[in-house]
């Protein structure tokens, strides 16, 4: 019966994802002799994830697509937060710990309700070494809304 | 009733299109840039000071030489190094006196050992077994460093034993007193 309101119109499925990010190990062995004992990792909201569902349950989806990366290096993605809901209906679930992303997609969180806005999003990079030859390594990061 | 049923199918009509003409909108990326550095970094590693005394010693009974040669084997070179996958692939360490000057009738050398094994990667190889002249030339004394670590401090990387020694055929040369030398190593690309 949407026809019939004005919601109509709104009832149309999103994900938008704010943020990037590009770090640097530049700096992070001070001594000669050592390898990096680190890992790079991101602000706790490098990213800022928001959705809209039309439908009651949903989860998000992640996955790595390499445009130049190399296997010595992980990239690893967490949720750090909840985000927040315009009416405060619905729930989020997914554990916070880190998630190993891949060319697979991989479920980061789940949810119920119509929205959710600004789920804080960190990244960690591990497997750093200074045997990693010089160079910048890049990827994209993809989300997918799937919802059911 | 009938022209007002009409009326108000037709507005549902409307809006199914509408919504049918939004495509879901449920995937975005965003890029993810990882910058490994160039390193390039070198150390000495001593139990204690990096400094040391070599001394030729003065005979007790007359008629001997001064007692030679004189060694120290308490300074470790430790480093740690990233390269390119092309273009400079390769570093090496020079040793060179860049203020004081070795004796008259004497001659500076150091022996340097292989990597202790305290690392990983590619670590350097010596540029020879036998002792390096030290001189205020700079000379490689460690050559094909690739991407490696040595590890840090005394007991890894590359021990260094300098030896101060008589020249043959000078010791009408060497006169008695005391001189400073400073020995400056680099790690450079080749």
């Amino acid at each position: 019966m949407c026809w019939l309101s004005s919601k109509c119109l709104a009832q149309v499925s999103s994900i938008t994802v704010t943020g990037s990010w590009n770090p640097s190990a530049a700096g992070l062995i001070t001594e000669a002799g050592l390898n990096y004992s680190s890992y790079l990792t991101s602000s706790p909201n490098q990213s800022l994830v928001s959705l809209v569902s039309v439908k009651s349950n949903w989860e998000v989806k992640v996955e790595q697509q390499n445009n130049n990366w190399t296997s010595d290096l992980q990239l690893w993605i967490r949720r750090t937060g909840d985000g927040t809901t315009l009416g405060g209906i619905g729930t989020i679930s997914g554990t916070p710990t880190y998630t190993l992303l891949t060319s697979m997609p991989t479920t980061l969180f789940a949810g119920t309700g119509p929205d959710r806005n600004d789920i804080p999003i960190e990244y960690q990079v591990r497997g750093l070494s200074v045997l990693t030859p010089v160079a910048s390594y890049s990827a994209t990061i993809v989300f997918t809304l799937m919802e059911f | 009733m009938k022209r007002i049923f009409f009326l108000v199918l037709l507005g549902g009509s409307i809006g199914q299109s509408v919504v049918k003409a939004q495509a879901p909108n449920n995937t975005k990326n965003h890029p993810v840039t990882v910058t490994v550095p160039d390193v390039a970094l070198l150390a000495l590693a001593s139990s204690g000071s990096t400094n040391f005394t070599l001394a030729l010693n003065a005979p007790t009974q007359a008629g001997e030489p001064l007692t030679a040669p004189s060694t120290s084997s308490s300074i470790w070179l430790n480093y740690s190094s990233t390269v390119a996958s092309s273009g400079e692939t390769s570093r090496s360490i020079s040793a060179q006196i860049t203020s004081g000057y070795v004796p008259s009738g004497t001659d500076l050398t150091v022996a340097v050992s292989q990597d202790n094994g305290g690392g990983a990667g590619q670590v350097g190889t010596r540029v020879s077994i036998d002792p390096i002249p030290i001189t205020s030339t700079l000379s490689p004394i460690i050559t094909n460093i690739g991407s490696c670590y040595t590890g840090k401090g005394t007991n890894r990387g590359h021990q260094l034993t300098f030896t101060l020694a008589i020249l043959p055929g000078s010791y009408s040369t060497i006169r008695y007193g005391s001189n400073t030398v400073q020995v400056t190593y680099t790690l450079s690309d080749i």
